[in-house]
């Protein structure tokens, strides 16, 4: 009987380590970390750069973290399709995507008709494409917005009304709408006033807010907040050619000759849709078509006239004129 | 150990070892619970931080997300710190002062490949779990929250602590249940045990009082039917004891009798043979002599004397004739059992004026010699009483035999006795108790009748196929 007792109570001991010990195996181990010791400024060691990723910028048209979703996106097709690195880039406020283009501090960018003649006609950017509308076109429109209950009927009511841009490199959320201005007899100075607000998504904050009277943003996102009630549309231009994929004059003929064909065989709509973040949002939901200089023609003529660009050395009057 | 002690030790043990069981399990669980909570709860926070601080960091709105990491801190208790580390792989902002621990950028950044780590880390205070996660997936910008654990190490202190008290309060409780429970059965057991110590010491007239109906009850209850019976054995054994050593006594008188009788008889044969017989053998021989003495002086007187001496001899013929019939009449085997009983009846009674009344019916051959010997031996007996006690007028004799039995009846309406009376005397009616042990040897019964003034009946019956064991006596 002792005995069995004594079996009985090693037993239940036995066990209880058993368990102690099992429990603590299972139990996380935690990373010791001094907290108390303090150093100004720390950092690790910078990695080196990778020689091979090319560097995508971006015009800026939502807000900075849906374009960075978005292009990230679409950055995993790109690699896939091509095999070559892609890292984003994201232009600071204070700087130009044009200029960083221009300078190749990024490789790639998606950028509007606007700055894609700046880049061009300063640096002698190369259009790769050009983006597919929800039509499937090549072109887009601006389009001028206002409050739904704004007395604002026609665009000459604008005179004395203040106005929001979007960003000024902006075409549907600058050019386009300067010009739809400038054909209604509206200058900039017949404004009680104006802003560039930095991208069609705070251009449109601005007038739904009320601070601005009307504004100027892509037709896309005009139509969207129109369905939504939340502004009524003023004014809708003509089509003009679309935003480009354009490329720095110094990359490697290969790669963009690889690179347009990976954005030509591009079908957001189709086999490609998976792993994209809100495409339908951007400038080329229906993915990308050829496109020339040549398509921007009446645009670089109408930036000329409003004093948007500057000729510059790789212009065609630039050209023409050497 | 007493059994009330082993109740309480095992149950003690059992909820000892139940309690401890529950603390392990309650506090991995609630660990568990706590832990999964603690770190959605952290996922969550951090990645609701990380979505409003995208768009200043990409901005460059450093003020605004500064701001909004140290208002996170201040309205989140548990929360140690805050950091954002940029691509330059450098902390761009964070909620400490005087400097940044290199300790926690070296061992908390998110490898590539994913998207959020959760570590627990050990600081010099208490433990830490730092969630980290990317901004944006694909940009290397990465916001860390640090969030205490001591809330759970506190709520599992007083979880421990509850199971704990509880435990100690159930130990408490489970050994005065147990105490309880045990006195139920141990008193019980304690009584039953004494009762049985008195029943091995022999005394077998107390019962145990049945209070309850459950298992110790019936216990009890079997208990008392066990003593009852063991009681009623024990007094039929000394019952039969004491019936086996009457009889024995019994059978010692009778053998005694017997034996005396064999010796009375002897000395009633040798008296006779001595005093008659002897007597007229030795009056013969000098009859004889004085004959063959003058038988030639005096032949007339010699003759005289010869007549004479024949004469002797006849009677001593019908003397020793006598003397052996006495023993054992050859009647009984020459004609049978019921000639024997007259012949006896009339040589004993008819002498007193008693008139005979015999009667037979059936078949006496029937009856083997041992059955007839017995009859006969009854029936002496019964009228040997007769004759020296009853003071009958009349004695009827009737043999009665069947095809299983024989009935032998033997009735006088002489001044009859008290049975009662003379089978509860000291003095044992070893005549009438022969009676029944003859019948006895053949599984017989015995049955006598008699009221004083109205006569006596003697009843025998004897199977004519008798079994092996003796019938009880019947009076």
């Amino acid at each position: 009987m002792r005995k069995n007792l004594w079996l009985s109570a090693s037993t239940i001991l036995l066990f209880f380590v058993l368990a102690i010990i099992v429990a603590r195996a299972w139990s996380e181990k935690p990373v010791p970390v001094r907290l108390s010791q303090r150093v100004e400024n720390p950092s690790l060691p910078l990695p080196s750069p990778d020689k091979d990723v090319f560097y995508f910028g971006f015009d800026r048209r939502l807000e900075p973290r849906e374009d960075v979703k978005m292009y990230l996106s679409f950055l995993r097709y790109l690699e896939r399709s091509t095999g070559y690195h892609f890292a984003l880039h994201i232009t600071p406020k204070n700087a130009s995507i044009v200029e960083e283009l221009g300078q190749g501090k990024v490789q790639f960018a998606a950028i509007g008709t606007l700055s894609y003649l700046e880049a061009h006609d300063r640096y002698g950017v190369r259009v790769l494409v050009k983006g597919l509308t929800e039509e499937k076109k090549g072109t887009y429109r601006g389009m001028i917005i206002t409050q739904p209950n704004s007395p604002l009927r026609s665009l000459p009511d604008l005179k004395g009304k203040t106005f929001a841009f979007g960003a000024r490199n902006s075409t549907q959320g600058h050019l386009i709408p300067r010009i739809l201005l400038f054909e209604a007899g509206i200058r900039l100075s017949d404004l009680a006033a104006f802003e560039y607000t930095g991208s069609h998504f705070e251009a449109a904050n601005a007038v739904i807010s009320g601070r601005y009277d009307a504004g100027g943003i892509q037709d896309t996102l005009a139509r969207e907040l129109a369905k939504k009630g939340l502004v009524r549309i003023l004014a809708t231009s003509p089509c003009f050619p679309s935003s480009t994929i354009s490329a720095n004059a110094q990359v490697d003929p290969q790669v963009i000759e690889k690179v347009r064909q990976a954005l030509l065989a591009f079908d957001p709509l189709g086999k490609d849709q998976e792993g994209l973040y809100h495409w339908e949002q951007s400038e080329m939901p229906a993915g990308f078509t050829t496109a020339t200089d040549e398509d921007y023609a009446e645009a670089r003529h109408w930036a000329l006239r409003l004093g948007l660009l500057e000729p510059g050395p790789f212009s065609p009057e630039g050209k023409s004129n050497r | 150990m007493k059994l009330s002690r082993r109740i309480i030790l095992t149950t003690s043990a059992i909820i000892v070892v139940m309690g401890l069981l529950t603390i392990f399990a309650l506090q991995a669980l609630v660990k568990s619970a706590l832990k999964s909570y603690l770190v959605s709860r952290g996922v969550s926070l951090t990645e609701t931080i990380a979505e409003n601080i995208i768009n200043p960091y990409l901005d460059g709105n450093l003020l605004v997300i500064d701001r909004a990491l140290a208002a996170v801190k201040n309205r989140t208790a548990d929360l140690e710190y805050a950091f954002l580390f940029d691509p330059d792989q450098r902390i761009l902002l964070s909620t400490f002062e005087d400097g940044f621990p290199p300790d926690l950028l070296q061992k908390t950044i998110v490898p590539a490949g994913e998207t959020t780590q959760v570590l627990l880390l050990r600081t010099e205070t208490s433990q830490v779990r730092d969630i980290g996660l990317y901004l944006i997936p694909g940009l290397p910008a990465q916001l860390h929250l640090g969030f205490s654990e001591e809330t759970i190490q506190h709520s599992l202190g007083q979880v421990g602590m509850v199971i704990a008290f509880l435990t100690l309060v159930g130990v408490t409780v489970g050994s005065v249940a147990s105490l309880t429970i045990s006195s139920f059965i141990t008193r019980p057991l304690e009584v039953l045990s004494s009762m049985a110590t008195r029943i091995g010491q022999g005394d077998l007239n107390q019962e145990i009082l049945v209070k309850s109906k459950d298992e110790v009850g019936q216990l009890a209850e079997s208990f008392n039917q066990m003593t009852r019976r063991l009681r009623e054995t024990i007094k039929r054994l000394q019952d039969s004891e004491a019936e086996l050593k009457r009889r024995e006594e019994l059978m010692g008188q009778l053998l005694a009798k017997a034996m005396r009788a064999q010796e009375d008889e002897r000395k009633r044969i040798a008296r006779e043979l001595h005093d008659e017989t002897s007597q007229s053998l030795a009056a013969l021989v000098l009859g004889l002599k004085v004959a063959a003495t003058v038988v030639k002086s005096d032949p007339e007187r010699a003759e005289k004397t010869l007549e004479q001496m024949k004469n002797s001899a006849v009677n001593i013929v019908k003397e020793l004739h006598n003397v052996v019939y006495d023993l054992r009449p050859t009647l009984l085997d020459d004609r049978g059992l019921i000639p024997a009983l007259t012949w006896y009846a009339e040589s004993r009674l008819k002498p007193q004026g008693v008139i005979l009344h015999i009667e037979a019916a059936g078949d006496p051959t029937q009856l083997s010699p041992e059955a007839e010997t017995i009859l006969y031996r009854i029936g002496q007996e019964a009228i040997s009483n007769v004759y020296r006690h009853a003071r009958a007028k009349n004695l009827w004799l009737s043999l009665k035999v069947k095809s299983e039995e024989a009935v032998l009846s033997i009735r006088d309406d002489g001044r009859g006795f008290n049975p009662k009376t003379v089978f509860s005397s000291e003095k044992s009616p070893l005549g009438l108790l022969g009676i029944q042990e003859r019948a006895s040897l053949l599984q017989g019964q015995v049955s006598f009748w008699s009221q004083p003034g109205h006569g006596t009946l003697v009843s025998t019956t004897l199977p004519l196929a008798p079994s092996i064991k003796p019938a009880p006596p019947k009076a």
